[in-house]
Order: C-alpha cells, then sequence, then structure tokens
C-alpha cells in the first residue's frame, strides 16, 4: 500500500505540474490547502499542500481542509490499482470525502487525468466513462513520475 | 443483476394512517424516552391539531414535555442553539417534530450529535427518512395548493427515477423505487383533483416515504443536481425545476441506461401499455409517458413546463452548469457530465 501511495503521490504531483487541464483545477484551490488521502482511521496516508501553483507534498502531522477516508486497505487498493472507478467507489462508499465537497469534485477531476495518464489504455478505458481533456503525453508523465525529470 | 458491492441502511418505522397520532406515547416508551421535546410553528399551535399529540401524551402518563414553537419559515443556527440549549436545561430525551421543512430540518440538527430517538410528524406530502419513527396521519397534513402537490411528486417521481437508473443502484433500494414510482404514478392526477380526501394524500407521503428511503441509499443523478444548481442561482422552486429537467435529463442518460427505463415502462405506463410496447421501444415510451404527465400537470395544476415559466435567465446558465459539475451527485450519474453537456440541457429545457 505504500508503495502505491509514494507512486500516486508522484503521479498527482507529476500531472498538476505537467498537465494544463490539472493545472486549471488546481485554480480552485487557495495556496496552503492540504488535501489528504488516509486509509481509515489514520494510515497509511498521503498529502499534498498547494503551493506555488502546484503541489507539495505536506507535512505528515499538519491538518487537512480536505479528507478523502478509504474505509479499508482493501478499499483503497480496489480503488488506486484501477479496479474499479473512482464514480463506482463512490457510489459502493468506498471511501468518505470530509471537507468542501466542491473542491473535492475538482480534486477527482484531476485524479481522472492522473488515472488516464498512470494507467495503461485496457485499465483507463474500463474505469474512465471517456478521455478526460489533457495537454501532456504519458511517455512525458512517466519520466516525471520515475526520474523527476 | 446485483451490485459486486452495496450498502443499505433504513431504520424508519412508520405508522400511516387514521389516529397515528395517539399512538406516539407508545413509540416514546420504546424507545426509552421519559420527556419529550416537542418543535413546531405557531400554525400548529393555532390549528389546534397539536392538541391531539399533546392530550394523547397526557392520557398516557406523559406529564412531562416541553414545547418549542417559535421556528420560523427559514430557521437559523441561532435557532437551532437556542433549541440545544433548551434540550438539555429541561433534561429532555427525545424530540417530536411535527411541521414542515423548516420545523423538521432544525429538529434533525438539533438532535445530530445525539443518539436521542427523533419522531418526525410531516405536514406535508415531502417526507424523511432520518428518523426514528415517522407518523403520518390525514388529520395533520395540511391543505396544499395543486401546484406544490405536483411539484412534491415530482421530486419525489424524479428521486425514485434516478435511484433506480443511476450508479449507485442495489435491489433493496430498487424496490423502493419500483413502489413509488407506481403508486405516485396511479394517484397524482387524481390527488390533484381531489384535494380534500385526505386519504389520497396518504398514498403520496407514503410514496414519498418510499422515495425518500430509495434516494438515500442511491444517490439521485443529473437532475438532482442540475435542479439544485437552478435552484441555487436563480432561486426557482427545487421541486418544480426537477420536473421540468426530468425528461431532458432521461434523454441524456437513456443510451446508457436504457434496459432500467425499459423496466420503469411499467410502473410509469402500466401494465397494457407496457405489453404492447416493442423492447426497444420501451426506454423512449418511458419518458414519452413522463413528459405526457408533466403537459398534465401543467393544464391541472399549473406546474411550468419550461425553465422560461420557471424564471431561470438565460444570463445564468453558465453559473448553474459550474454549480451542476461540482454537485457530488454527478458522480453516480451513468453519463459523464460536463459544463458544455448542462448548457445543451438547458437550452433544450428553456
Amino acid at each position: 500500500m505504500k508503495i502505491i501511495f509514494f507512486f500516486l503521490s508522484r503521479a498527482i504531483r507529476a500531472v498538476v505540474k505537467l498537465d494544463y487541464y490539472a493545472k486549471k483545477e488546481l485554480d480552485n484551490f487557495e495556496e496552503s490547502y492540504v488535501i489528504k488521502l488516509k486509509v481509515w482511521p489514520e494510515k497509511p496516508s498521503i498529502g499534498f499542500r498547494v503551493k506555488n501553483n502546484s503541489f507539495k507534498k505536506s507535512k505528515k502531522y499538519s491538518d487537512s481542509d480536505l479528507t478523502i477516508y478509504f474505509k479499508s486497505i482493501e478499499s483503497a487498493l480496489l480503488l488506486l490499482t484501477g479496479k474499479i472507478s473512482i464514480e463506482q467507489g463512490y457510489s459502493e462508499n468506498r471511501f468518505l470525502v470530509k471537507g468542501d465537497i466542491v473542491k473535492s469534485m475538482s480534486f477527482f477531476r484531476i485524479l481522472h487525468i492522473v488515472e488516464y495518464y498512470f494507467f495503461p489504455k485496457f485499465i483507463s478505458n474500463k474505469i474512465l466513462y471517456e478521455k478526460p481533456s489533457t495537454s501532456s503525453n504519458k511517455f512525458r508523465v512517466y519520466l516525471k513520475i520515475l526520474f523527476g525529470i | 443483476m446485483i451490485p459486486s458491492y452495496y450498502e443499505f441502511q433504513s431504520s424508519v418505522k412508520l405508522l400511516s394512517g387514521l389516529n397515528a397520532l395517539e399512538n406516539i406515547p407508545f413509540e416514546l416508551n420504546n424507545l426509552n424516552s421519559s420527556k419529550p421535546l416537542i418543535l413546531t410553528d405557531e400554525t400548529l399551535m393555532k390549528n389546534g391539531n397539536l392538541k391531539i399529540i399533546t392530550s394523547a401524551l397526557e392520557n398516557s402518563d406523559y406529564k412531562q414535555y416541553f414545547i418549542f414553537k417559535d421556528i420560523p419559515v427559514d430557521s437559523s443556527i441561532e435557532v437551532i442553539d437556542q433549541i440545544s440549549d433548551i434540550y438539555f436545561e429541561e433534561s429532555c430525551d427525545s424530540i417530536i417534530a411535527i411541521g414542515g421543512d423548516s420545523v423538521i430540518n432544525t429538529a434533525k440538527k438539533v438532535i445530530d450529535k445525539k443518539s436521542n430517538p427523533l419522531i418526525i410528524v410531516p405536514t406535508t406530502s415531502k417526507m424523511y427518512n432520518e428518523a426514528s419513527v415517522v407518523v403520518v396521519d390525514p388529520r395533520i397534513l395540511e391543505n396544499l395548493t395543486p401546484k406544490l402537490i405536483a411539484s412534491k411528486a415530482m421530486e419525489a417521481l424524479t428521486h425514485s427515477i434516478e435511484a433506480y437508473s443511476c450508479l449507485q443502484k442495489n435491489p433493496i433500494s430498487d424496490s423502493f423505487a419500483f413502489s413509488s414510482i407506481k403508486m405516485i404514478m396511479e394517484n397524482i392526477v387524481n390527488i390533484i383533483e381531489n384535494p380534500k380526501d385526505k386519504n389520497l394524500w396518504l398514498v403520496l407521503s407514503n410514496a414519498s416515504l418510499m422515495s425518500s428511503i430509495a434516494f438515500s441509499n442511491s444517490m439521485a443523478g443529473i437532475t438532482h443536481a442540475l435542479s439544485h444548481a437552478c435552484s441555487d442561482v436563480c432561486g426557482v422552486s427545487h421541486s418544480e425545476a426537477m420536473a421540468v429537467l426530468l425528461p431532458y435529463c432521461m434523454e441524456y442518460n437513456k443510451n446508457a441506461v436504457d434496459d432500467y427505463y425499459s423496466e420503469l415502462l411499467l410502473p410509469i405506463a402500466g401494465p397494457d401499455i407496457y405489453c404492447k410496447a416493442f423492447k426497444n421501444r420501451r426506454a423512449e415510451k418511458a419518458i414519452y409517458y413522463i413528459r405526457d404527465l408533466i403537459n398534465e400537470l401543467h393544464e391541472i395544476a399549473s406546474l411550468p413546463k419550461s425553465l422560461r415559466e420557471l424564471g431561470v435567465d438565460k444570463k445564468s446558465f453558465e453559473e448553474i452548469a459550474q454549480k451542476t459539475v461540482n454537485n457530488e451527485s454527478i458522480l453516480v450519474n451513468p453519463v459523464k457530465v460536463s459544463e458544455e453537456r448542462v448548457i445543451e440541457i438547458l437550452n433544450n429545457a428553456y
């Protein structure tokens, strides 16, 4: 789970840096806004802080403005490995959102873009209703995730 | 088909019908409550209906209760805080809320963080799934205008249709949704034409509760999100906006949920029409009969048929679209919702 969170965290930060549409969604969050993804009750977890128009890793024990709680590790795995879509996960109550719902919708749209870049086509075709608007390419995103280039 | 995983919750007990109010003390006793706080508004105090409940309480040795009757039409956090203080000061251990939206929503907020029982006695056909007990007695139902009856029925109908066809659907909520659609479609015109027959209203109240149970377990989709946005931006009635938008949103979702709409032709139009319709035309027919109902309600109850009639300004379309895509309900809509597509629906419904 920690490995998945590690790559997811890098993927989200990379996509927000490289993709125009993800960046546009980021505009809906104020500076220093903190978003956390946690497996209930507390860990494992990852967090992001909005800083200078991008996502930075947030400090481990800082408070969050928006938290997405996965009910169990199994629920988190289903979503984060592309076995089910965000929509299906929401429908099945696999996760709970604590915080501003409107902001969470922006974050979900960022996750849709991340899923498109991050997963191979046979998975993204299955979990995305349709291809989200994107402006970068998978190769660049992978380079950024793996090597930070 | 059964979903790979789903959750369902409904713990509400319903008392429906004649003399239901007199059974409230028995329910309080079942819930281990000894001192209820009664929340209501001035109207109920004036028309004497509250007396039925207080007499029932006193006849059953519930001599101790506290009445708070100053809930305004638009309740506020101050009112909720004031009632919370009274609740503690008077050592109450349950709430009986009698009234419309404002009274009941206030009661829900007061009881929110306590594990005490809440008994709801709605005076409109709108129903609530979040109580320990819901009591519907024909004597206490208000005289609503035909337009209000029609719009409340359309709200329940929309919630049920969306609960039945959106991503969170499950076999248990389906059964509530399906039955409530049947009850509404069979009775709505009759209720409007015979407004004095309070027993007919019970049908609508029951259908509304069933719709509420379905909808709170299988979230509604685009029609719900879009109507909320119209209501937020233009201040129009949420229920009336739903009535206007329902057929357009059904058209929008149709290809993704053709099978579900086909099944719904049975409660919407009845067995004769269902059997005569070709299988591949049933979904289309279901939408056709919903339009037909809206046209009829327009004639007999002056229910608006278009966004223009409803009072939605075309200039607000962009803001409505933004609010719609930020509503969590669209996560369960079977077709992806974007701002451009919402504007298209709004233009069609204008």
